[in-house]
This record gives C-alpha cells, sequence and structure tokens, in this order.
C-alpha cells in the first residue's frame, strides 16, 4: 500500500493512526473514485501535517501491503483520528447557534493521556478548510460558535462532574476542543471581510485572538500551536463558555440565561460577547485583563 | 474510445477560452463546487464567493477581466430569474468572455484561437487533432450539459447575455411544441425579452410583424426549405438574409445522415459562413448528448471547436446530482412469447409499491423533513414505442399495441381475484428478474407472496374490495385516458394514459371488451399530476416526455418495445427518471443514504427488450458514466482501542417535546434579524476594511412591506401549511394574523433591485407572494431550530462497527 505522502495519482493510501485503513483521496476524473470520505487536497495536507508532527520517521518508512490500522502513541500519549463524513447516518454532528442546520467537522481525532490520574481524554473537531469562506457572521460564526459554546453543552451533557464511566468500567476524565484551519493566508485573511465583520468598531483583531477562538491559519508550525490548544487545560475563555452552558449554575450562567429566556436567539449574544473579550491589536491578552472587558460588557 | 470520451478529451474551445483568461479550470470547478456546498447556490451567487472562486483559479494579471465575466455571467442569470449551480455559472463566464471577445474584436479572437490550436495540436503527441479553426467557427457555441443540468435556464441567462446585440431575428428552436410553450412561459415569466411562440401566438405575419428583439420560439418541425402545404410549416429560406441569432434546444439534433436537412436549416438561420460578412450570425446550441453525435469525424470536429463548457453526464451524477439509478437487464431468454412482458411490468410494480411504501413511511418522512430533503410522490412511469417512431402509421400502431399491453396487466392485477394473479408472477421473481436487495428484503418480509400482492394494490392504486377498473375519456383534455378504480359509485384516479390520440385507443380498447366511458370533470389529470397529486402514481406515456418534461416525481421508468440503435434519446428519457429536488432545491441525493431511504433516492428503470437494455447500459457508459463498482475491504483498528473512545452523539427532541407559535401579533420578536437577498453582489478587489462589498440593489424592504395588503391571506397561510407538511411539523401553529404580523415586523430585510418590489401586473403580484413566502420560510424554519435545539440531548458511547465511519469502501471504475 502507498503511505499518505506517496500518493503519486493513488487513490487509497494508509494514514498511521487513522481509525481504518485504506483511507480514500479524491481524484480528478478518469481517475477511479472512491467513496464515501474521499479526502480534498486541504485535508489531505493536514492528515499529512498531523502526522509528521506526532511520528516524522512514520511517513517515510515503507507500509506492508495490507496495514493493520494502530494508534500514535507519542509519550504516553495516544492518537487516534478519524475522517468523519458530511452527512453520514451515524457520523458526528452539531447543531449549529443561530441555524437551522448541521455541522459536520472534517476529522475527529481522539487525544488519550494515561499520565494522569484518572485517564483524560479529549475529543478533539477539526475542520482544516474551517474559514474557507472567511467568518461572514463575525464572531457569531455559526460553526465557530459550535466549537466554542455548543461544546461546552456537551461536555456538560455527557460528562456532568468532567468523567466518564466507559463500559470497561474504566473511568476517564473528558474534554472537548475544537479547531478551524483557515486555508487562507493571515495576511489576506486579516485585512479583508473577516477583520471587517470582527471588529465593528473595535480594533483589529491579532493572530493570538484568533489562535484563542480556535482559529489557526495554515503556515509554519501552525500544526504545532493546533496541538498546544487541543492539549491546553487553562484556557480563560473556554472556561467563560463553559459557565454561559450551564445557564443556571454560576452567575455568568444566569446573566446569559436571562438574555436567551423565550428563546433569543443566543448566537447574536454569544457573537457581541467575543467581540468584546477577545483582545484587539496591542490589548492585554491575560485572562484578567480579558475578565476586566467582560465584567465591563456585562454591566451594561 | 467512444464519441463521448472523444469529445471530452478534445475541447479545444473551452481550453482556449480558460488560457485566454488565465483560468485554471479544475481550481476553478473545485472552489466554486466547494463555495455552493458550503453555502448553496443561492448564496454563493448572492454573495460573490462564485467570483471570489474563480479569481482565485486565476492568474493574477487576469484577475480583472475573469472578474468581469464572472459578474455579468451572474447578473444575467438574476435576470431569467435563477441561482445558477457552480457549472451553469462557470459555463455562462466562460462563453461571455467568448461572445464579449468575439463582439469587440473578432479579428484578433481569430488570430488567438488559431495560435493556440497550433499550440495545442503541438502538444497533443499523437492524440486527437482537431480540424481548421477559421471564421465559421467563431459563429458557434455549444453547451455540452447532462440531461437534468438545467440547460433550460442556461439557455435564458445566454439570451440575457446577448439580447443587446443588434441581431435581424432572435430564433429559440425547440424539439417540440411543449418545449416551446415551456420556454415561452419561463421567458415571459422573466421578462428577458418580448415572445412569439409559434404557431400559438400568431402566424407566419405575426412573426414578420415582430420587432427585431423578439424571442420567436418554434419547434424544428415547423422548419423546412420549402413552403408545403401542411399549413403551419414555414421557409427557412424567409429567415436568411439577416444577421440571426439562433438558440438550439437539443442541438444534437440533425447530426445524423437523415437529419442533414435540419443541419442546413439551422447554418442557414445562423448564416454560417455566408459570402456576406453582415449576414453572419450566431448559432447556439444546447445538448446532453453532443458525445453520441461526434463520433462523425466531421461532427466531432465540429463540437470540438465549438463547446464552451462540458458538464456531461459523469460530473452530474459524481457531483451527487439527481438520483441513483438501477437498471434492470432482463436476459433476452426471458422474453419468449406473447406473455412475456407480465413478468417484466410485474417486477417494476413491485419496485415502484416499494417507493411509495416508503415514501409514506411517517417516521421516513420525518427523517428526511429533518434533512431538509424535498420528496415528491413518487409516480411509475410507462413509456411505450412510439418515443421512437419514424413513420407515423406504423409508431401509433405499435405504440397502441405497448399500451394495449400494460392497460391488459393492470386488468388483470385489478381483477376480483387479481391479487392471487399478481402473487403468482412475485412468487417467481427474484434478482435475474431485476429485483434488488432491498425488493428481496421487503418482499420476504411478508408472510407470503398473497399478502404482498394485496399490499401492493393497495399501495399503488389505493384498491379496495369490491373496486372496478374504469378508463374514461376526459371531455377537456382530448390526449388523456383516465384511469381510476370505482368503488361504491365513486371514482378515484390512479392514474392516466397520455397519447397522441385517445380516440383510437378508445376503439381498440371497445374491441376487446372494454367500456370506455366519458368523464364529466373539467381539467387534465395530467396537470393534478404534474401539480404533485400524490393519488395519481401512474403514467402511461408517449413521445412527449421523452424530451424536455421537468418534474421530480417519477421515480420508476418502464419502457416497452423501444429500438436499439437510439441513444440519444434513451439518455433523454433516462433524464425524465433521474431528477432529483434534493435538500432545499439543491438537486443532490444524499451520499449515504439509510436503506430506508435509498428507493426514494433510487430510480429503477425495468426494460422488455434485451437487445434494446444493452444498448441503453452502453449510452450510460458512453457518457462517461462508470459503471463498475467494486468494493474495498478496509482494516479497523482493534475493538480494544474502539470501545475507549468517547463519542457524544445526540438525540434530537421529539416534535412532542417543543413547540412553535406562529400566531398572532409579535411571536417573531424575539429571532434575530434574517436577510433575505435577491440581489447580485458585487466586490471590488481593493481589499480594505469597510466597504469592499457593493450591491446591485438595496434595502427594499419599506417597499416590500407596503405592498404587504395585497397578499391574500388566505393563499398565504395555505402555502405556509404546505411547508409546514412537507416538513411534517405539526408542533407548529401559524394563521393569517402571525404571518402578515411577521411580513410587517423588523425581524428581516430584504434586499434586492427595485425591480423586485415594482407591482404592475398579476405576474408581479406572484414574485411578491413568492417573496413573502420565502422570507416567512426562513423565519419559521428559525424559529423551528431555536426551540427546538435547547431540547437536544447528548449521551456518550463508544465507537462501534460501521458507525461514524463506513464498513466497506467502493471503487467506482472509469472506464479506460
Amino acid at each position: 500500500m502507498t503511505a499518505l505522502v506517496h500518493t503519486d495519482g493513488e487513490v487509497l493510501v494508509h494514514a498511521p493512526g487513522h481509525l481504518y485503513s485504506p483511507l480514500p483521496l479524491k481524484s480528478e476524473p478518469p481517475n477511479d473514485q472512491i467513496r464515501p470520505g474521499e479526502l480534498e487536497a486541504n485535508e489531505k495536507q493536514f492528515v499529512t501535517d498531523l502526522i509528521r508532527f506526532l511520528v516524522p520517521e512514520a511517513l517515510t518508512n515503507s507500509v506492508d501491503d495490507d496495514p493493520m490500522p494502530q494508534p500514535i502513541v507519542v509519550d504516553g500519549v495516544q492518537y487516534v483520528l478519524v475522517r468523519n463524513i458530511d452527512q453520514f447516518p451515524h457520523a458526528f454532528r452539531i447543531r449549529m447557534p443561530g441555524d437551522a442546520h448541521w455541522f459536520y467537522p472534517d476529522f475527529l481525532l481522539w487525544i488519550t493521556d494515561r499520565t494522569t490520574t484518572p485517564a483524560t481524554q479529549t475529543l478533539c473537531l477539526i475542520d482544516p478548510k474551517g474559514i474557507w469562506q472567511d467568518l461572514r457572521g463575525g464572531w457569531a460564526d455559526s460553526k465557530l460558535l459550535s466549537l466554542l459554546y455548543r461544546l461546552r453543552v456537551i461536555e456538560q451533557q455527557c460528562a456532568p462532574d468532567g468523567t466518564v464511566t466507559l463500559p470497561s468500567g474504566e473511568v476517564m476524565r473528558f474534554r472537548a476542543r475544537g479547531v478551524l484551519i483557515s486555508t487562507t493566508p493571515f495576511q489576506l485573511a486579516a485585512s479583508s471581510r473577516t477583520q471587517f465583520a470582527l471588529a465593528a468598531g473595535r480594533p483589529p483583531v491579532s493572530r493570538r485572538s484568533f489562535e484563542r477562538a480556535g482559529i489557526f491559519f495554515k503556515d509554519d508550525g501552525y500544526i504545532e500551536r493546533v496541538h498546544d490548544y487541543l492539549r491546553a487545560d487553562d484556557d480563560w475563555l473556554l472556561s467563560w463558555m463553559a459557565e454561559l452552558a450551564t445557564r443556571a449554575g454560576t452567575p455568568l450562567g444566569r446573566w446569559f440565561s436571562s438574555k436567551i429566556s423565550a428563546g433569543h436567539d443566543e448566537a447574536a449574544w454569544l457573537g457581541e460577547l467575543l467581540r468584546a473579550v477577545l483582545p484587539a491589536d496591542g490589548e492585554p491578552q491575560t485572562r484578567d485583563a480579558a475578565g476586566e472587558r467582560l465584567q465591563r460588557y456585562v454591566a451594561t | 474510445m467512444n464519441g463521448h470520451q472523444r469529445l471530452s478529451r478534445s475541447l479545444l474551445l473551452r481550453d482556449f477560452l480558460c488560457h485566454d483568461l488565465g483560468l485554471n479550470l479544475a481550481s476553478a470547478r473545485e472552489r466554486s463546487a466547494r463555495a455552493e456546498k458550503d453555502s448553496g447556490a443561492a448564496s454563493a451567487a448572492s454573495s460573490g464567493d462564485f467570483v471570489e472562486a474563480v479569481i482565485k483559479a486565476s492568474d493574477h494579471g487576469q484577475q480583472e477581466r475573469v472578474r468581469l465575466c464572472a459578474e455579468r455571467a451572474l447578473a444575467a442569470c438574476r435576470q431569467a430569474g435563477f441561482a445558477p449551480r457552480y457549472f451553469q455559472f462557470l459555463a455562462l463566464a466562460l462563453a461571455d468572455h467568448y461572445w464579449q471577445r468575439a463582439a469587440r474584436d473578432r479579428e484578433t479572437l481569430l488570430a488567438d484561437f488559431q495560435r493556440f490550436h497550433a499550440d495545442w495540436s503541438r502538444d497533443r503527441r499523437g492524440g486527437l487533432k482537431v480540424g481548421e479553426v477559421n471564421a465559421e467557427t467563431l459563429q458557434v457555441t455549444a453547451f455540452w450539459l447532462a440531461t437534468g443540468a438545467g440547460k433550460t435556464h442556461l439557455l435564458h441567462a445566454s439570451l440575457v447575455l446577448l439580447r443587446d446585440q443588434p441581431w435581424g431575428r432572435i430564433l429559440l428552436i425547440t424539439p417540440n411544441e411543449t418545449l416551446s410553450r415551456q420556454h415561452a412561459e419561463r421567458l415571459c415569466r422573466a421578462k428577458i425579452a418580448p415572445v412569439l411562440c409559434y404557431p400559438d401566438d400568431g402566424d407566419a405575419s405575426a412573426i414578420a410583424d415582430a420587432s427585431a428583439d423578439t424571442v420567436i420560439i418554434l419547434d424544428l418541425a415547423k422548419l423546412r426549405f420549402e413552403k408545403n402545404g401542411a399549413g403551419v410549416t414555414l421557409d427557412a429560406r424567409a429567415f436568411s438574409g439577416k444577421r440571426n441569432l439562433v438558440l438550439v434546444d437539443e442541438g444534437h439534433k440533425g447530426q445524423k445522415s437523415d437529419n442533414s436537412t435540419w443541419k442546413a436549416i439551422q447554418h442557414l438561420l445562423a448564416g454560417i459562413g455566408d459570402s456576406q460578412t453582415r449576414h453572419r450570425g450566431m448559432l447556439i446550441e444546447f445538448s446532453a448528448t453532443f458525445g453520441q453525435v461526434a463520433e462523425k469525424e466531421e461532427s466531432f470536429d465540429f463540437y470540438a471547436s465549438s463547446v464552451v463548457f462540458d458538464y456531461p453526464y459523469d460530473r452530474f451524477h459524481g457531483d451527487g446530482y439527481g438520483k441513483d439509478f438501477r437498471v434492470a437487464n432482463i436476459r433476452a431468454a426471458r422474453i419468449l412469447g406473447d406473455e412475456t412482458h407480465h413478468p417484466v411490468l410485474a417486477g417494476a410494480l413491485l419496485a415502484f409499491a416499494l417507493q411509495l411504501e416508503r415514501y409514506r413511511n411517517e417516521s421516513n418522512r420525518q427523517a428526511w423533513t429533518e434533512q431538509r430533503l424535498q420528496v415528491e410522490p413518487p409516480l411509475w412511469l410507462l413509456l411505450g414505442a412510439s418515443v421512437v417512431g419514424k413513420k407515423p402509421g406504423k409508431d401509433e400502431e405499435l405504440q397502441l399495441s405497448d399500451v394495449m399491453k400494460v392497460l391488459q396487466f393492470l386488468d388483470q392485477v385489478l381483477a376480483p381475484e387479481g391479487a392471487a394473479w399478481l402473487a403468482g408472477h412475485f412468487d417467481a421473481l427474484g434478482r435475474e428478474g431485476g429485483l434488488r436487495d432491498e425488493h428481496l428484503a421487503w418482499k420476504n418480509g411478508f408472510a407470503n407472496s398473497l399478502t404482498l400482492a394485496e399490499r401492493v394494490r393497495a399501495l399503488v392504486f389505493g384498491y379496495r374490495q369490491g373496486a372496478r377498473l374504469v378508463a374514461r375519456r376526459l371531455r377537456e383534455a382530448d390526449k388523456e385516458l383516465g384511469l381510476g378504480l370505482e368503488i361504491n359509485g365513486t371514482v378515484r384516479y390512479f392514474g392516466l394514459v397520455n397519447v397522441g390520440e385517445v380516440a383510437g385507443l378508445a376503439s381498440r380498447l371497445g374491441t376487446l371488451g372494454w367500456q370506455v366511458e366519458e368523464e364529466n370533470l373539467r381539467g387534465s389529470l395530467f396537470r393534478r399530476l404534474n401539480q404533485g397529486d400524490p393519488d395519481l402514481t401512474v403514467l402511461i406515456g408517449s413521445r412527449m416526455f421523452a424530451e424536455g418534461w421537468d418534474s421530480y416525481r417519477a421515480g420508476s421508468l418502464t419502457l416497452l418495445q423501444l429500438g436499439a440503435k437510439e441513444g440519444p434519446l434513451v439518455i433523454q428519457m433516462f433524464g425524465r427518471v433521474i431528477r432529483f429536488a434534493g435538500a432545499g432545491g439543491d438537486m443532490k441525493r444524499l451520499g449515504q443514504p439509510n436503506e430506508a431511504f435509498r428507493p426514494l433516492q433510487t430510480a429503477y428503470v425495468f426494460g422488455l427488450k434485451a437487445d434494446y437494455l444493452n444498448v441503453f447500459l452502453e449510452g450510460l457508459k458512453a457518457n462517461g458514466l462508470p459503471t463498475e463498482v467494486e468494493d474495498v475491504e478496509i482494516r479497523i483498528m482493534d475493538e480494544s482501542v474502539r470501545e475507549r473512545l468517547i463519542l457524544p452523539v445526540v438525540a434530537v427532541p421529539d416534535l412532542a417535546d417543543f413547540a412553535v407559535d406562529a400566531v398572532g401579533a409579535g411571536w417573531h420578536d424575539y429571532l434575530t434579524v434574517i436577510a433575505v437577498a435577491f440581489d447580485t453582489g458585487i466586490k471590488t478587489m481593493d481589499g480594505g476594511f469597510a466597504g469592499d462589498q457593493e450591491r446591485v440593489g438595496g434595502d427594499v424592504t419599506s417597499r416590500f412591506q407596503a405592498l404587504v395588503p395585497l397578499l391574500d391571506q388566505r393563499r398565504l397561510v395555505l402555502r405556509l401549511l404546505g411547508f409546514r407538511s412537507r416538513k411534517g411539523w405539526w408542533n407548529l401553529r401559524l394563521d393569517a394574523s402571525g404571518l402578515i404580523s411577521a411580513l410587517n415586523s423588523d425581524r428581516f430585510e430584504l434586499h434586492g433591485p427595485e425591480a423586485l418590489v415594482r407591482v404592475e401586473d398579476d405576474d408581479d403580484l406572484a414574485r411578491i407572494e413568492d417573496i413573502a413566502v420565502t422570507v416567512l420560510e426562513k423565519m419559521l424554519l428559525k424559529a423551528h431550530s431555536l426551540a427546538s435545539s435547547p431540547k437536544d440531548c447528548w449521551k456518550f458511547r463508544p465507537v462501534r462497527a460501521g458507525e461514524v465511519f463506513p464498513s466497506k469502501l467502493q471503487r467506482l471504475k472509469v472506464q479506460p
């Protein structure tokens, strides 16, 4: 079988760490087509970048004819990736806030860290061509809020106390993270409609703030920053989103709950809140500074 | 290599235009398809995403030119009243560039084209060569689009792009009167140009009197080189000697030797190669089957240098448009003796009954509604010999005998003991009779074939004990014979025969002891069927259905007595049955439908003659469709890993768990503002934060709201109730005051040109009603989603085999 990097014209490849093998790639006619779930160029690039980052040697090794898929394990941390197929009957999907449609992220990645007690499993939703069309909805973008906010609801419902008990009896801490990867370079995205939609009266948004919200730009070293984001535990933005998602459990949750009672559109409120708290160019990135902005916003 | 493959690899004009524009076609396809997939065709067209897609796919220095033709193409679609699919958009953008250059600097264009042709030929080592490019080449443009891919829309948008040039005459030539009327109706509605549909709107003198910008629509049978005595035929020479614009729907016609006169007529009308430059017009052809006619060398050269864009059936199908299909290739050995059509018809009937069963299944309906799919009530279409016939007398005879066979079959099925008779056929049916897994599974789910036969009779025909089959002539529709069941003195129609002449059929039926009765009811059953009456499930048809009939209903196609050499026509008939409305009208089928839904997005084609069906399948292959599917086994990570992966799964709330009230004033106050755009977006390339997007038109919300009192509230409620029932949302309440209040609210913004909200006649009023319905549907969709999403319930479970990921892959082999 052809390894992922050696794909000259080949439409079936082996990707280390992927839940099943082979993985199909998209081809232009007149070549054979494989379905379902073929990877287009950006998706293939992401999988390659991820594997190369985790196990640089995996892509240069030769591959057996019919390799058995195995997780990637690095320093006691296990990685399993799977292609999430749009509209597939049991694919993972989230109802997008403020929208009547479903969002099917392109990939699911499970990172299981057995060096902690109990073990920690992070379910990561990854969309490698996430803002191809720019963030037209500004911070109220439906995909973005699916990952920033709706995922918190999912965490709280699946693991009310932060842990889940597997059928085997094993207890694991459960977290969920999501990233959108922009195929447009930062320089372009930063200068056009995206900024226009996001800023609305505030100074332009820095790369750091995009990354804070889980939006990454495909350039040197992006995969490492994505990885750090997925693994990080002390994210103030996500912890506030979790408070909002409780609705009644915290003061912030109650404030939000009062705003969206009677079915008010949560997406619009969340978009405004993000605009207010995410640091603009030149503003301090600390939790405290953002906390002050949040307090000011809530007070008004 | 067959004609299709040869032609699709040799599209000289298309390659030239891409080269001339610095456009990477593969990238443009990919990007614009992606834009359409991400936000829908309407939004991709109005937001500027399509424009952006082609700009990103073009060379840096050429981007302004690309933008210009892309925007002109979109504006033309807007004026023609549709949001283009990505392939329609690309086709029009390339064509516009070609036409603009041809109008401005013909000589330079020709020189550039010839230079490109020389380079192109040199680069094709031993490949196919295309003949000379000359001044005549520039007079012809062809669009090669799969049947079902929206050719009519493309034709109308082309008219918009070309109408402002100084033409002597604008002629639109169609294959038949039905299609002429369809074009006329749509052109009138879109207000593209004055329309004269011949002979409905006037005689030859009306044509002579028509203004130069009038689009004269006529079918090809009306044109001859000589005025003959048939009454409505016209002498083609009367149109020559002017610079005419000639648009030909189904342009593949006339490439066969016996049709060469017709080709000559086209060339005469368009002044191809006319000795006088000022008489040289333009010929624009549209067809799905240029590939088949390009078998001949001469046609190959002609179309290689005139096809501006290709979107053949393989791409159409590959992009997920239209239904999937299953063709039953009944072996010749089974076709012996006079009764041989019974097993074929029984198989087709069973396959169709399963579609109806799935259509009427309530939980199935809920599932597809949730996925926003529109599914029309399935229809069994039976087409006979008349679609092929050459000699009218023999044709009529053959067609009648086919229709008779079907009617006799129905007579047997619907006789008091018909269930037992049908059960006998069902018993004998298996895979070799054309049944698929889904049919066998369904069949095996019944205690015995008799129960199945009874179920089929009830499903398809509404049969009840004591019912009697009746055939009735319709007073106001002389081409229709209504088929129904009389139960307790009341006739309920389940279908109709649509043939050229009912009288002949009625007398033939009479000799067989049938009593053909008269129906006093007004109107046409065909119209009712076309409007979606779900009780009408069977249509036994004739030639008119082969070309142009635009309906999503046909789900099963049974073909009777067809000749062996009718490739293009076969593809046309096939086109009737593979149309699919998709989600929100996007024409796309589901990539991975569940088994309950699959029959509703699959066309089942049964045929009587094996020789013919082989040609049919060959025709599909020739049309580039990968026909061989091979399973690819996959290996899956060990269960010990999988059972430790946490997968959250959502359970959506039951409709009983929430409700939406769109009743009375103010129900909508909590919604955020919804933007409804009917305009064309134009963007400048300067970048910058603000003001980088302009729109043609503006906010017309208040002008629209001023018209709300003109709306017929009762009709509005009915249409929204229709929407509610399509969605299956019984938990949504609405009333007239709620709808009117929403239309008068500030919860939506309507963008568009002024003309959108100008009311001068009934057509305009109909448009205002359409806008109102669009606005209200969007508001109700949002309200429903907002009410339902807080009740979503998430649980986790481990990753099981066959879930989340497929259990196997499929390789679609493309013919070498």
